[in-house]
């Protein structure tokens, strides 16, 4: 912090801060966000990733995360998380969870946290007449009932392994709070105060203030069932990352990003290895759970049409005339080099994924080796497929034969390829595959389209390939919204490449009603999924990003796992 | 004066209607929503997405949606017997049970702006006015102080350079003024951050206000540090343009009799400039204030990104971006009004400065 400031500060505000705040032990986190601000905590509502970073210290869930395998976790007694669960039991028929709960957890005014309360929360999310996003675990669950404080038994309509995910999918409420405050209407939830300030709580932190587009602050809990160190811990609102994290290197914060996300940018990596090296700060790196790819369109993009009918029986699509045929997409996974793009893109901050995931997820199958460069291999794949170099000028795309499955004799090999505009390490990524296509004859015009016109065509299946990238996969790979005809449903459905494969289907439902769920069994399902869609490529699998947390020295007793900043913020003390 | 205030203000009156229609058909044309902004993720079912949209009413045709933000919805959609469902409706702007699920919906609940009811924000799930009061301080705040600094800095620059014309500050202050227009602020803002900030740590790096854990904010005199970089680089394209505009008008005031009469009185040159020249040159500098008052109203977006500081310009760039309408027009309502009331402060400047100019 700028001397002047800090003398401003000592003089000005030492009366305030004795008041505001107790001592000053373990003193402050001080975080930079560069997304928008927290506005609503509530856990049912929250969506953006700093919501829901700060959520994890304000309010209990069903359940601990292992850090280490992103896989749900028992609690133990006195667990300074907030996970509720001791342990917990599936029936045989898979349809009935009961689980059993910790009863040393209690909300910062002194109430216990109970079954009651997930019970509460979990009718109020069924009620559908609040605003939040996590409605789709209704879809399997048909009842939750507190047996008693300690005891929740929730009783599923169809067997999903999944659904224990789902079930964490929200932090608890504290019924004695909000049940009073709605008057029986779930849809007040929206419209209260308890959003933007809730004052019931049951983390190692109290919620402080949020001071709109400036900062937002926790302090200690100190009532809490195990004693906190840090004071607590003010997430700095800062729009331009560059600005961000000249703030961290000037000691102004203790950290680059908050406990949601924020990564160090790929461009500044290597500097800050080099310094970290040096003692400057603390610096932990992994394999973020982000996923950039291209969506081949596998129906005929002239007359998109559902997957499934209404009775649930598939639908006739039609072809795309090009990538319709699974050789001609295995070619273009060998016709560019991965470094490249990468290099390009992401300045050689990625990891080349193999398929649906990233090595930061359990489902994820890391013995895949992922597509290589080989661009004879490709051109023999192509000539196989029917398309061919009529006049020895690779500058020219390649035509189609009679031997081509579904393009007519004499098409050319060109597509539009789509991303949105703004994302600089796509607008990189597109030009390269442009570029690299280009050499063996395939012409791609690669258009940017600003993000809400990109989504329509992208739901509208009314592209040909497209490329997004997806943040914060599910840990549980289960993506038949994306790979089955389920989710093919033009306007609205993830399956926007039309892709359907009954054996894919057939392993989603296996791992989705695996008697006991074994977490073994279900990660060998998910594994043959990621095998079949390595070599089908409904989707062209490019890279996950490198992410790095960064954290001041100051900082002691720092213990960060991937997608996990702080796994034991109530151990943490910063030094003055 | 006071009836050509009247009859202005009036005038607004189909200027403003002008603007909000304008302003919501460009929204409304905007490809995408809020909804796949906030919700576009495979985890999230193309049903639940569809409801969140419904909830926030973006999937009603074009004339419903401008017209519930301008005159409300309370009487499109009643509830007569306080159930808490509608049981009348203008049937043609809002059936009573319009997703057709067999239940009717809920009564309308907004006002409109005709009626002070700016709705609410879809994002920070709060009153637009709130939205924009929280941030209207910070905005005043810094865009007095760019003025005030440019006015003190730019009128007295232009008025050497003038008095200079041709010598080394006249040519100094030409190419200060160059470069203050020219110069990208977020780039300026930058720089100066980076250097008064990390490399010389003699002021702070962005914010208004140190972060601190009760969320108090210090008085102004107390946050001068925080200030000085955000209202130099806002100020310094006022200062360009200030100065080359009183350069100019001061030269041609140099021309006139009456300050060759105050010469010929054996004045001194510094009364002269300063006493004489200097008020009927500032008729540009009233023309230009409207103007820039209206800038300053809607938020200085770009340096209140760089800086962190937390303005309407803030809130009007990531309002936009996230596609939270009630929010973008709330502002662009706002700095329609700055317009009008900044155009028409600029007509009475010109009255107190040059008296010979009446307004009719």
């Amino acid at each position: 912090m700028p001397k002047l400031t800090r003398i401003l500060l000592l003089v000005a505000f030492a009366a305030l801060f004795a008041a505001g705040v107790s001592a000053q032990d373990g003193g402050i986190l001080i975080g930079t966000n560069f997304g928008g601000d927290p506005n609503n905590m509530n856990p049912l509502i929250s969506n953006n990733t700093v919501e829901l970073g700060l959520n994890e210290f304000l309010f209990p869930s069903l359940y601990n995360i292992d850090p280490e395998t992103r896989a749900p976790m028992k609690a133990g007694r006195n667990d300074q998380d907030n996970g509720l669960a001791l342990d917990w039991s599936i029936s045989d028929d898979g349809l009935t969870y009961t689980f059993n709960l910790r009863d040393d957890v209690t909300w910062n005014d002194g109430t216990p946290v109970t079954a009651h309360d997930y019970k509460f929360t979990f009718d109020a999310l069924a009620s559908g007449e609040t605003s939040s996003p996590r409605t789709d675990v209704l879809q399997s669950v048909e009842s939750v009932e507190a047996v008693d404080d300690t005891t929740i038994v929730i009783t599923l309509s169809v067997a999903s392994c999944r659904v224990i995910e789902e079930l964490d999918d929200f932090g608890i409420l504290p019924k004695h709070v909000i049940e009073p405050a709605i008057d029986g209407s779930f849809a007040a939830i929206d419209e209260l105060e308890f959003n933007k300030n809730p004052s019931v709580t049951s983390g190692v932190f109290n919620f402080g203030v949020l001071v709109p587009d400036e900062q937002t602050s926790l302090v200690r809990n100190d009532n809490h069932w195990m004693p906190v160190s840090p004071d607590g811990y003010i997430i700095r609102n800062v729009p331009d990352q560059t600005v961000g994290i000249e703030q961290f290197l000037a000691g102004e914060a203790t950290s680059v990003g908050t406990a949601g996300g924020g990564s160090v940018p790929a461009a500044r990596m290597e500097e800050f290895r080099e310094r970290a090296e040096a003692g400057e700060f603390q610096i932990y790196e992994y394999v973020d759970d982000g996923l950039t790819f291209v969506g081949f369109n596998l129906a005929d993009r002239g007359m998109p049409v559902n997957g499934l009918d209404e009775d649930g029986n598939p639908l006739e699509q039609g072809h795309h005339p090009l990538f319709g045929d699974v050789r001609v997409r295995q070619a273009i996974a060998q016709a560019v080099d991965y470094a490249q793009i990468i290099d390009g893109a992401a300045e050689g901050e990625a990891a080349q994924v193999s398929s649906y995931g990233t090595p930061a997820l359990w489902g994820y199958d890391s013995s895949i080796e992922p597509w290589q460069y080989d661009p004879d291999a490709a051109l023999a794949l192509l000539a196989e497929a029917g398309f061919v170099d009529d006049d020895d000028d690779p500058s020219t795309p390649l035509l189609a034969t009679e031997d081509a499955l579904y393009a007519e004799p004499g098409t050319a090999f060109e597509f539009e390829l789509i991303t949105n505009s703004g994302n600089a390490v796509r607008e990189a990524a597109g030009t390269v595959i442009q570029d690299q296509l280009g050499q063996i004859g395939i012409a791609v015009d690669f258009q940017t389209q600003e993000f809400g016109a990109m989504v329509q065509f992208l739901l509208g299946q009314d592209f040909d390939a497209i490329m997004v990238g997806f943040t914060n996969i599910d840990q549980d790979t289960d993506a038949r919204n994306v790979f089955t005809p389920v989710g093919d449903v033009v306007g609205g459905g993830f399956n926007f490449v039309s892709y359907s494969n009954d054996r894919v289907t057939e392993l989603y439902d296996q791992a989705l009603a695996l008697p006991g769920c074994d977490f073994a069994e279900r990660q060998a399902l998910y594994h043959e999924v990621s095998r079949i869609l390595h070599e089908e490529l409904p989707w062209w699998w490019l890279f996950a990003p490198n992410a790095m947390y960064a954290e001041s020295n100051a900082v002691q007793n720092w213990l960060p796992y991937a997608e996990t900043r702080y796994a034991n913020m109530a151990d943490i003390a910063i030094s003055p | 004066m006071f009836k050509y205030i009247i009859r202005r203000l009036v005038q607004a009156i189909p200027t403003f209607f002008g603007i909000s229609l304008l302003a919501y058909l460009l929204l409304w044309l905007a490809p995408g929503s809020v909804v796949e902004r906030l919700y576009f993720a495979p985890n999230i079912s193309a049903e639940t997405r569809a409801r969140l949209a419904a909830q926030l009413g973006i999937n009603d045709p074009f004339h419903i949606q401008y017209l519930r933000w301008l005159v409300g919805d309370d009487w499109m959609r009643w509830d007569n017997d306080g159930d808490g469902l509608a049981d009348q409706s203008f049937g043609l702007l809002a059936p009573l049970d319009a997703d057709g699920d067999g239940v009717n919906e809920p009564p309308g609940e907004s006002y409109g702006i005709l009626r002070g009811d700016f709705g609410s924000s879809f994002i920070k799930k709060k009153p637009v006015m709130d939205v924009i009061l929280a941030n209207l301080p910070a905005t005043l705040e810094l865009g007095t102080a760019a003025i005030l600094t440019s006015l003190a800095i730019g009128i007295p620059v232009g008025v050497i350079s003038a008095a200079t014309r041709g010598r080394a500050f006249d040519n100094a202050s030409r190419v200060m003024a160059v470069f203050f227009d020219a110069v990208p602020s977020f780039w300026l803002g930058l720089i100066l951050l980076i250097f008064f900030g990390r490399q010389l740590d003699l002021l702070p790096m962005g914010g208004r206000c140190p972060p601190t854990l009760t969320g108090v904010c210090a008085p102004i005199f107390l946050r001068l540090d925080y200030l000085l970089l955000p209202t130099f680089v806002f100020a310094a394209g006022f200062i360009a343009l200030f100065s080359r505009y009183v350069r100019t008008s001061t030269l041609e005031v140099m021309h006139q009799d009456y300050i060759r009469t105050a010469r010929a009185k054996g004045l001194s040159g510094r009364v002269v400039y300063f006493r004489h020249a200097m008020r009927n040159a500032m008729v540009p500098v009233a023309t230009l204030l409207g103007p820039i008052i209206t800038n300053v109203w809607g938020g200085a977006t770009v340096i209140e990104t760089v800086f962190g500081w937390p303005g309407v310009g803030r809130i009007a760039f990531t309002s936009a971006i996230q596609q939270d309408y009630p929010v973008v027009m709330g502002i662009t309502i706002f700095a329609a009004l700055g317009t009008i009331l900044g155009f028409l402060l600029s007509d009475i400047l010109y009255v107190i400065i040059d008296p010979r100019i009446r307004l009719s």
